[in-house]
């Protein structure tokens, strides 16, 4: 046998709380004891026990339901069989939801029995001890607690006071539903329906189980009347302690009396030493309403005590509102802030997509601008890259050239945004050019008419800005040199071609003129010498117009001698050929011939030298003389139109032989001619010229096409153009010719 | 006539196991805790535990079968050992069958969660077997006390009153207002009646053993408590 420590210890477990597991036959039900139970009711076992029974769960045969039997325990019933009918009779009577209803009772039986609902869940102990700190969840806890004060007052309403209230005897169900149990202990008070108190009886510690003992209750939640065992004094306010008591262990974690042993509780209580409780409930940190409540309730004297349950449910009950209330508040004014800041969040977000919208708008007008001025930047670039080009073509009377150039920048104008004023530079620049181009054409023309060569150079100076017809000379140079300074020496040079043409000297007319023409003539050439800058050349007119023939002659000499700019020997060779109208115009092409030994070059020394020479002045062997100097004029000028028609149109002359046409010369002049088109589509004489090779080739069908389409542009044939057609009537024979 | 279920715990078994109710409600009341115990032991923490509650009924089952291993009993073995024969092989019943269904999904499967430093389940089921004993030593104690009168009655309250409440016997003297000699003869005659009490229960779970067998037996039980 082991030693006594281990039979201490057997003992102590045998006797524990929660009494032995196992009943013996005599406890359970048996068919002699409770032939009801057995005939209705199946026991399915043990669910607990009372202050003075056991509880087991039964199924009701007959209902087809689980319910709880309660049967008093053997050794009570004796004793406590009047009790535990009361017990019956006020679980039957208190009809509450916090009670659990008793359906019948069965006093007759050897050991008598009440059923009951049956309920399942966790008691409020379990459920407390659980936690982990008493602030675990203990709004939860305090609702479940004002259910309880609740099921109380409803009990001190009626009458009745529990007497053994604490957690362990309220059952919290699955879906939150809250019971009291154990109405054993429970008296009536006022001795009406129910009998009086039983004798005292007293807990095991915590435990379910009660046997005859001194006093009722649980040591460690009991109010001193309890302890004290003075039954008659104890009514609604011990059971307000008892939920005074079960507040502290709320807040607290423990009840309010705390000690190792049943006797230690017993007299803690009995001498109503809360101060330990007190204290533990002032610092638990619950809110002050509770405190208090707790104070209140756990006082010894039951005068300082609430009055009932009720009083305490309201309590509970207006500190759960204050709290909800509270919540309520919060939640509001969290919604409230919510709101407040979703508004802010909102005005914040519209002012953000306002200002990114503004962003994106001045992004997407600054980089269309920048974009715009990028692309404007790169036109005008470019524009101004060809109004250089174009200068430069001028700079070399390069008009074609120039012209093309202006009107690819006026293109570019049309076709994108360009700076106004490059715009109207370009526009400037183009009128010039053109007038200029159509002076230059003129002194292409060789077989113009007076008439029209005054009234070509009238419009072309008009829109150059100079008003020819209506300004003296003088004024007509100030207006050159203060408008067209870098042009003054070739305007001046076409006054100069202007007034030739005048007197005929560029035709073969060979008349005198009238005095008219010849104070034209006069103006122009004064007009010139107002605008040239070149003092040679102003000498040379005002030999001219005096007619100082002497003085021309001088400086022909000299002009062999001396080298002068291309220009002065072109002027010289006019003016020559005004003074020599009536006579044969040798010197003059002398000058032209000298001036190419010094400028080789120079494209109106060899343009005029391929007139000259082509006129036959000097006889046929000159043709080959033209067609050499109208080629260097194209290689010097190849973008010019004039050039390329005058060239084409002397190897077509040279062509048309005595000794019969040259398909070589032809086929050249017919390439040069197309050529010249090509430049300019409306070159009268390049027409012309390519309708007459294209006649003496045999192509009279196509070349009549181009002669009509000429005279739709431009009314009537020019004369030279006429004699040309007429030409073609004495169409040599066809055939090679060797060239000479 | 109903035999008397308290005689022997064979008898306890076959009127369960010819189903008489009270018998087998009797046998589920007092073994349900020890076979819960050792199988909630054995299944800790592992997938088993779910079938928990069809392991104990299949262990009642396999208690009443008369086929079963009690038909394979003579009647002279230990009950305690063939309680845990009964379940241990219910346990494993379930065990296997749980590993051939894991295993047919192609599941690895681990039945138990070992944990450290707690006692295995046969240690489990031992103390649970020895705190059935004593608790019913105590609730037959107080079956006699109540046959026996007021007297031994008190002897009830005062071992109440000294292993739960903790009481001192002096301060039981004083509470019951006599002498301290007089609680210490009670005492020594309520701790003798506990003792014959588990003897009775162990006799009443080995009815052909020896005295020396049961003093034996009870020696061993105890020992689970140090």
């Amino acid at each position: 046998m082991s030693g006594d420590a281990n039979w201490d210890e057997a003992m102590r477990r045998g006797f524990a709380e929660g009494a032995p597991p196992v009943e013996s036959e005599n406890e359970l039900p048996s068919g002699d004891a409770l032939p009801d139970v057995n005939r209705r009711y199946e026991i399915l076992g043990v669910i607990g026990r009372g202050g003075v029974g056991l509880v087991y769960r039964a199924r009701d045969k007959e209902l087809g339901r689980e319910l709880a039997v309660k049967v008093l325990h053997a050794e009570l019933a004796d004793g406590m069989a009047e009790r535990f009918f009361e017990e019956a009779q006020i679980g039957a009577q208190l009809q509450h939801p916090g009670i659990v209803p008793v359906y019948d009772l069965e006093f007759g039986a050897a050991r008598p029995y009440f059923t009951m609902k049956l309920v399942e869940g966790r008691t409020l102990l379990e459920l407390l001890r659980e936690r982990p700190d008493a602030g675990h969840d203990q709004l939860l806890f305090l609702r479940q607690f004002e259910k309880v004060c609740e099921t109380i007052a409803y009990a001190h309403a009626r009458g009745v006071v529990h007497r053994d209230l604490k957690p362990a005897n309220v059952m919290v169900g699955a879906f939150g539903e809250v019971q009291t149990l154990d109405w054993g202990f429970a008296k009536v008070l006022g001795g009406e329906g129910i009998e009086k108190a039983p004798a005292t009886v007293r807990s095991q510690g915590d435990s379910h189980a009660s046997v005859v003992g001194r006093a009722i209750g649980t040591p460690a939640y009991m109010a001193s009347e309890q302890a004290l065992g003075d039954l008659e004094a104890l009514d609604a306010r011990t059971d307000v302690f008892c939920l005074g008591a079960i507040l502290c262990e709320i807040l607290t974690g423990e009840p309010p009396h705390r000690g190792d042993d049943s006797v230690t509780l017993l007299k803690k209580a009995a001498l109503g030493d809360l101060a330990d409780a007190h204290a533990r409930v002032d610092a638990c940190g619950a809110d002050r309403e509770l405190i208090d409540l707790a104070h209140r309730c756990l006082q010894m004297r039951k005068s300082d005590r609430p009055a009932d349950a009720g009083e305490v449910a309201g309590a509970v009950g207006d500190y759960l509102a204050s709290i909800e209330k509270r919540a309520r508040d919060a939640e509001l004014a969290a919604a409230e802030e919510r709101a407040r800041a979703a508004q802010e969040r909102k005005a914040k977000r519209l002012t953000l997509v306002l200002a990114a919208v503004a962003f994106v708008a001045v992004s997407v007008g600054l980089f269309t601008y920048w974009q715009r001025t990028e692309r404007l930047r790169e036109n005008d670039l470019e524009v101004e890259t060809l109004l250089r080009t174009a200068r430069g073509h001028a700079e070399r009377r390069d008009w074609g050239q120039a012209q093309a150039a202006l009107r690819q920048a006026s293109t570019r104008i049309e076709a994108s945004d360009v700076s106004p004023s490059i715009a109207g530079t370009v526009r400037a620049r183009s009128d010039t050019v053109d007038a200029l181009a159509r002076i230059y054409a003129i002194r292409y023309e060789d077989e113009i008419d007076p008439a029209a060569v005054d009234r070509v150079y009238a419009a072309a100076f008009q829109e150059l800005g100079i008003d020819v017809r209506a300004n003296d000379a003088a004024a007509i140079g100030a207006m050159i040199v203060q408008r067209h300074a870098s042009m003054r020496d070739e305007l001046a040079l076409a006054l100069d071609d202007w007034a030739s043409r005048l007197t005929g000297e560029e035709t073969d007319a060979r008349q005198q003129p009238d005095e008219k023409t010849l104070a034209q003539w006069r103006k122009l050439v004064s007009a010139a010498n107002h605008a040239d800058g070149n003092a040679w050349r102003r000498s040379l007119r005002t030999a001219a117009m005096d007619a100082d023939r002497a003085e021309l002659d001088r400086l022909a000499t000299e002009i062999k001698t001396e080298p002068h700019p291309p220009e002065s020997i072109v002027l010289l060779y006019h003016a020559l050929r005004h003074a020599q109208l009536r006579e044969r115009n040798g010197m003059a092409y002398s000058v032209l011939e000298d001036g190419f030994e010094h400028h080789p070059s120079d494209f109106w020394i060899n343009f005029l030298l391929a007139r000259d020479a082509s006129r036959g002045r000097r006889g046929q062997s000159q043709g080959d003389v033209a067609v050499r100097h109208a080629g260097i004029a194209v290689a010097l000028r190849p973008g010019n139109a004039e050039a390329r028609a005058a060239f084409g149109i002397h190897l077509m002359r040279r062509a048309r032989g005595r000794d019969g046409l040259d398909q070589e010369d032809l086929a050249q002049a017919r390439r040069q001619l197309e050529k010249a088109i090509e430049l300019d589509p409306t070159n009268v004489r390049a027409r012309c010229g390519l309708a007459a090779a294209l006649f003496w080739g045999g192509e009279k069908e196509r070349a009549e096409e181009i002669l009509d389409a000429v005279r739709a542009d431009n009314n009537r044939l020019p004369a030279f153009y006429s004699r040309m057609m007429r030409a073609t009537e004495s169409t040599p024979r066809r055939g090679a010719r060797k060239r000479r | 006539m109903q035999k008397n279920l308290q005689e022997t715990c064979w008898t306890l078994v076959h009127g369960a196991a010819d189903g008489r109710a009270d018998a087998r409600a009797l046998f589920a009341e007092v073994y349900l805790p020890i076979i819960r115990a050792y199988l909630a032991a054995r299944w800790k923490g592992g997938p088993m535990l779910d079938r928990l509650d069809d392991a104990v009924q299949d262990t009642f089952l396999e208690c009443f079968r008369g086929e079963g291993a009690l038909g394979r009993l003579d009647g002279d073995g230990r009950f305690r050992t063939f309680l845990f024969a009964v379940v241990r092989n219910v346990a494993r019943r379930h065990e296997e069958r749980l590993v051939k269904d894991a295993g047919r999904r192609g599941e690895a499967l681990s039945l138990a969660q070992p944990t450290s430093g707690a006692p295995g389940p046969s240690r489990v089921y031992d103390r649970a077997w020895l705190d059935t004993l004593l608790k019913r030593a105590a609730a037959r104690q107080a079956r006699w006390a109540d046959e026996a009168g007021a007297e031994a009655q008190r002897r009830i309250e005062l071992m109440r009153l000294r292993f739960v409440d903790g009481l001192p016997i002096r301060e039981i003297a004083e509470q019951w207002d006599v002498p301290a000699a007089v609680v210490h003869r009670e005492y020594r005659q309520a701790r003798r009646e506990f003792k014959r009490a588990l003897r009775e229960e162990v006799a009443f779970h080995q009815p052909d053993a020896s005295s020396d067998q049961i003093e034996a037996e009870c020696a061993q039980l105890l020992e689970l408590l140090t």
